[in-house]
């Protein structure tokens, strides 16, 4: 298996484009956001955007998709103190939302921002989850559908037209050299990049009402056009750096995940409002392409040069990646109501046996917690 | 009206699992947050995660210290500790700094040590609960199944007749205690699936 030269990625990363020197777009990407990029010049492009939405402050004049994390936070303050815009936070509510991932919703509330808590049905969205689970493999499919329609259909709602996301997932963590230049997030990126190709019409197969899961209904593109919904990255405008994002929402009083990193990452600041994004869903994109959340997080400290290639194998080798994460699965399991061995089953059927050792009759190999042998773990190459 | 299980509310975990599983069987349960509410209750569930040495002031504060050890030594209510609950039966602890225990089962609570590289600790998920002595708490539940865990110190120095299994993590561990009324599981019930039930179940039905 091929790693990048200069971060720690693996080729399995899917849409990922290694270059002639063995480098991924990723890696590429980065070097323009030092070097390439006029960010004063995006800064000013960003003014004269925001001049035509700017309210007198009486009037929410953009909506900021916020999960309470340290980088929500720290969009909502960019936008009200440094750009003197007034906005609507929005908040997808996980289906099972940490205590840690509460108060961080509150502190958001306590920094002076009104935030609108969308909660879906939790009767449809326990099928829902199922069938991310089940069918597609990734137990957070949902969410990400959530997160992603919810601001939106507030914004049709309130008739709001200007949304700030944050980072462009694809520009920092690898993707398509295509959407890089995106700027805009619509239905079809939701749809390529966060839905794994299932569409929202597809669960009727699955019984599921539609009517019952309204929240993750995209708006129409003629409610779009109606208000004029316009989705910026605020990662496109100004220089994204995760590790200031979470320096500055510490330094006012956010909290780090209680328990230190959490379960298969490396730090302790990312994915802590749901039970399930921060475990379940890294170990099951582990099984999957055999990497998980703590080789991104070393992966963007690389990138952004404050650690070495050396010391990133060394860190992820002592990491929790790659280890079921136990922590929270009795709540999965009695959420889906399921047994811990459907559970188990499960995630042998969608595990990648090319990356993992299996014995003679092809039962893959665990040690007594459950925990899989990699074939090619980096430090061994 | 019949059994009503008394669990200890005093901020010491999640006790939301404890209270659905006993529901979701049909046992009567209350939550206690003050002494009092013990008098109403003919069982006593202590469920509990975090650190020792808070959950023992918290004892000492409330007075449940000594309210608990009344109604199980003095009017005989059995009582099952879960986790940082089982802990808490011992004489005295180590995590957090030194502190004392209920004394209700004779032994110490200390950190455990990994017995092998591949181990961590915290000691998180499912593992084998092997039987040294025979309990009604184990009465339909086979030897050697899967118990889910989720704690870094353990149950040590317990007078062997009084271990009623042991797990084999961090060299072995003392999984679950008993001394007539007194009963302690390292590992948590509610969250075991079937066979938790089945022991909250026994408990229910002493």
């Amino acid at each position: 298996m091929k790693y990048c030269k200069k971060c720690i990625i693996p080729i399995t990363r899917p849409e990922q484009v290694f270059n002639e020197e063995g480098v991924c777009d990723a890696c590429s990407s980065a070097e323009s956001k030092h070097t390439g990029i006029d960010w004063d010049a995006r800064r000013s492009e960003f003014e004269k955007i925001l001049e035509r939405y700017r309210g007198d402050g009486s009037i929410y004049d953009c909506i900021i998709p916020v999960s309470g994390g340290k980088d929500s936070v720290s969009q909502a303050l960019t936008m009200r103190d440094e750009f003197n815009m007034s906005p609507l936070c929005v908040n997808h509510l996980p289906c099972d939302l940490t205590e840690v991932g509460w108060k961080n919703l509150i502190f958001l509330r306590d920094l002076g921002f009104d935030v609108i808590h969308v909660g879906a049905n939790r009767k449809a969205y326990r099928e829902m989850t199922r069938i991310g689970f089940f069918k597609l493999g990734d137990c957070c499919w949902q969410e990400h559908i959530g997160i992603f329609t919810a601001p939106v259909r507030v914004a049709v709602q309130y008739r709001i037209p200007l949304l700030i996301w944050g980072e462009n997932s694809q520009f920092e963590y690898g993707g398509p050299a295509s959407k890089r230049e995106n700027n805009y997030l619509d239905r079809n990126w939701l749809e390529q990049f966060q839905m794994l190709g299932y569409r929202i019409s597809d669960v009727v197969l699955d019984g599921i009402n539609l009517n019952d899961v309204k929240t993750f209904h995209y708006p129409t593109d003629e409610e779009m056009k109606d208000v004029g919904v316009t989705g910026l990255f605020l990662g496109y405008y100004t220089k994204w750096d995760s590790k200031k994002n979470a320096n500055r929402a510490i330094s006012l009083g956010w909290n780090r995940n209680p328990d230190g990193p959490v379960e298969g990452a490396y730090n302790d600041i990312e994915n802590l409002d749901c039970k399930w994004i921060g475990g379940l869903h890294d170990y099951m994109k582990f099984i999957k392409f055999g990497f998980g959340r703590a080789t991104d997080q070393l992966c963007i400290e690389i990138r952004a040069g404050r650690m070495s290639r050396e010391e990133a194998i060394e860190n992820l080798k002592n990491s929790s990646e790659g280890e079921v994460p136990w922590k929270f699965v009795p709540d999965f399991l009695e959420y889906l109501n399921i047994s811990k061995e459907e559970f188990e089953a499960n995630l042998d059927k969608f595990t990648n046996r090319r990356l993992f050792f299996c014995d003679d009759s092809g039962r893959l190999i665990k040690d007594s917690q459950g925990n899989l042998k990699r074939r090619y773990p980096l430090w061994e190459l | 009206m019949g059994t009503v299980a008394g669990i200890i509310d005093i901020g010491l975990g999640n006790i939301d699992s404890v209270r659905r599983a006993l529901t979701f069987m049909g046992f009567a349960n209350q939550l206690c947050a003050k002494i009092d509410d013990l008098e109403n209750v003919d069982r006593i569930i202590f469920p509990g995660v975090g650190n020792f040495y808070k959950a023992s002031e918290v004892l000492k504060e409330t007075r449940f210290n000594i309210a608990i050890k009344e109604h199980v030594l003095h009017l005989n209510k059995p009582i099952l500790g879960i986790c940082l609950g089982m802990q808490l039966l011992c004489d005295r602890g180590y995590e957090g700094g030194e502190a004392e225990g209920l004394k209700l089962i004779s032994g110490e609570v200390v950190k455990l040590e990994k017995g092998n590289s591949s181990e961590r600790v915290p000691h998180m998920g499912w593992n084998e609960v092997h039987f040294k002595n025979k309990s009604i708490l184990f009465k339909d539940i086979p030897d050697r199944m899967d118990f889910y865990f989720n704690h870094s110190y353990h149950f040590s120095k317990v007078e062997q007749n009084k271990v009623v299994s042991v797990t084999p993590y961090a060299n072995g561990f003392v999984s679950t205690v008993e001394d007539k009324n007194v009963f302690g599981v390292q590992f948590h019930p509610e969250k075991s699936q079937e066979l938790g039930l089945q022991l909250l179940k026994n408990f229910m039905e002493l």
